[in-house]
């Protein structure tokens, strides 16, 4: 089962009257229970069908190291030797707290944005974490990062600008 | 029976079995916005996530894992402590109810059984720079496993410390009215009974012990508290200091 037609499910359970739902495909088993729900109540119908493929079980894939690593410096060193140019039009996204900067969500993963790479509005640029907390912070701004200013796993203050946005 | 209001719970989808209940509830989340307090809970989770990438073993069938996923938009993102806090402190009741006495929160919010780990917690949040958009709380709680494989932290389970077999939808039901109760507390923002029922009972409060710095000394000290924000206050020979997290080390 996708994501979405469990999503279509959740949804179709919640319009309806039903208490509980079962479902089971392949070794994917899942039960939606309302907030009516007590036990024995009514019992829910299951639904068998022909297995197929299931992402929840999918093993994370862990090889995809090396390219992550790759990208962090190679992001760098262009920007240093660019000419100075005006960067009062660029607009800055802060850490809205104390914490510590992280560029992708955990070390194997991918960074979440490079200079070049263009963000919207609710795109997620980085995480920060503080007191075991892992806040993916959000761009506010829609245009292109044109300059990452702390590296990763650096501490950041609340208010300290992370990156530059061009949004031209 | 009377209904209560219910936030948390409201919604539980129950997997037979999953690799991580936070990461399905991310996924789950995508686009759209699930109803807040929807659970996506499993008693057998197969690759559990500690801080960062810390695996949490459990035994299939034994255990709670579950993921809560809110929308406390009336926070303030430096406020997330608060947040962090009332989850514990839910937790603790529940384990506290089937078992007694003994039960601690170890900062900033691992439950502790005496000296031994029966819970750990471990938040995502996705925020902007003046709210905490959402927020999945991932939870998992050693039920009625007997058996663990060594390792670092030391872990236990309330039916080890109980010496019977707990009813994990009993307890379940038991962990949602606390949550909704302490949740309620922190939507009506009483953060003074929140921080001093989190005090009350943090692990080694005003005890003496050993602690480790992050340049690896070792130091006595006493536990006096967490400032606003979170950060552990240890009353040492030379004075007041104040850590963060991965600053200090129990020893």
């Amino acid at each position: 089962m996708t994501f979405k037609e469990i999503q279509e499910l959740i949804k179709l359970v919640s319009k309806s009257k039903l208490n509980e739902f079962k479902v089971k495909k392949g070794d994917f088993e899942m039960t939606i229970r309302s907030e009516n729900y007590t036990k024995g109540s009514n019992a829910a119908p299951i639904i068998h069908s022909a297995p197929s493929i299931m992402p929840v079980s999918a093993p994370a894939p862990v090889p995809a190291a090396a390219p992550a690593a790759a990208a962090t410096p190679a992001a760098a060193a262009p920007e240093a030797a660019a000419p100075k140019e005006d960067t009062s039009k660029y607009i800055e996204i802060k850490s809205p707290m104390i914490g510590t900067f992280y560029r992708s969500a955990s070390p194997e993963k991918p960074v979440f944005v490079s200079v070049g790479d263009k963000v919207d509005k609710g795109s997620v640029v980085c995480i920060i974490e503080a007191m075991k907390l892992f806040n993916e912070i959000e761009a506010e701004v829609t245009g292109t990062i044109v300059k990452v200013l702390v590296e990763d796993s650096q501490p950041v203050e609340y208010d300290q600008p992370l990156f530059l946005v061009d949004p031209s | 029976m009377i209904k209560t209001h219910k936030i948390i719970g409201s919604r539980i989808i129950h997997l037979a079995k999953v690799d991580s209940t936070n990461k399905f509830a991310i996924e789950l989340m995508g686009e759209d916005e699930l109803q807040e307090g929807t659970v996506i809970s499993t008693n057998n989770q197969t690759s559990g996530r500690g801080q960062k990438g810390r695996s949490w073993l459990s035994e299939a069938g034994k255990n709670i894992a579950m993921s809560i996923i809110l929308y406390p938009k009336f926070l303030h993102p430096r406020e997330q402590f608060k947040l962090s806090q009332v989850i514990s402190l839910a937790i603790w009741d529940a384990i506290h109810d089937f078992i007694g006495t003994t039960v601690s929160i170890k900062w900033p919010n691992d439950i502790y059984i005496g000296k031994k780990k029966v819970c750990g917690i471990l938040i995502q949040n996705a925020i902007s720079s003046t709210e905490i958009l959402s927020t999945v709380v991932g939870i998992g709680i050693n039920v009625n496993q007997k058996e663990f494989v060594r390792e670092l932290s030391n872990p236990t389970s309330i039916a080890l410390e109980k010496d019977s077999i707990i009813d994990l939808e009993k307890f379940k039901a038991v962990l949602f009215v606390k949550m909704n109760q302490y949740y309620l507390q922190l939507k009506t923002r009483n953060f003074e009974l929140i921080d001093k029922a989190y005090h009350q009972r943090l692990y080694q409060l005003n005890a003496t012990a050993f602690y480790q710095d992050a340049n690896r000394n070792t130091f006595t000290g006493k536990i006096i508290g967490t400032t606003p924000t979170g950060k552990l206050n240890i009353e040492t020979a030379e004075g007041l200091r104040t850590f963060d997290l991965k600053e200090v080390s129990f020893l």
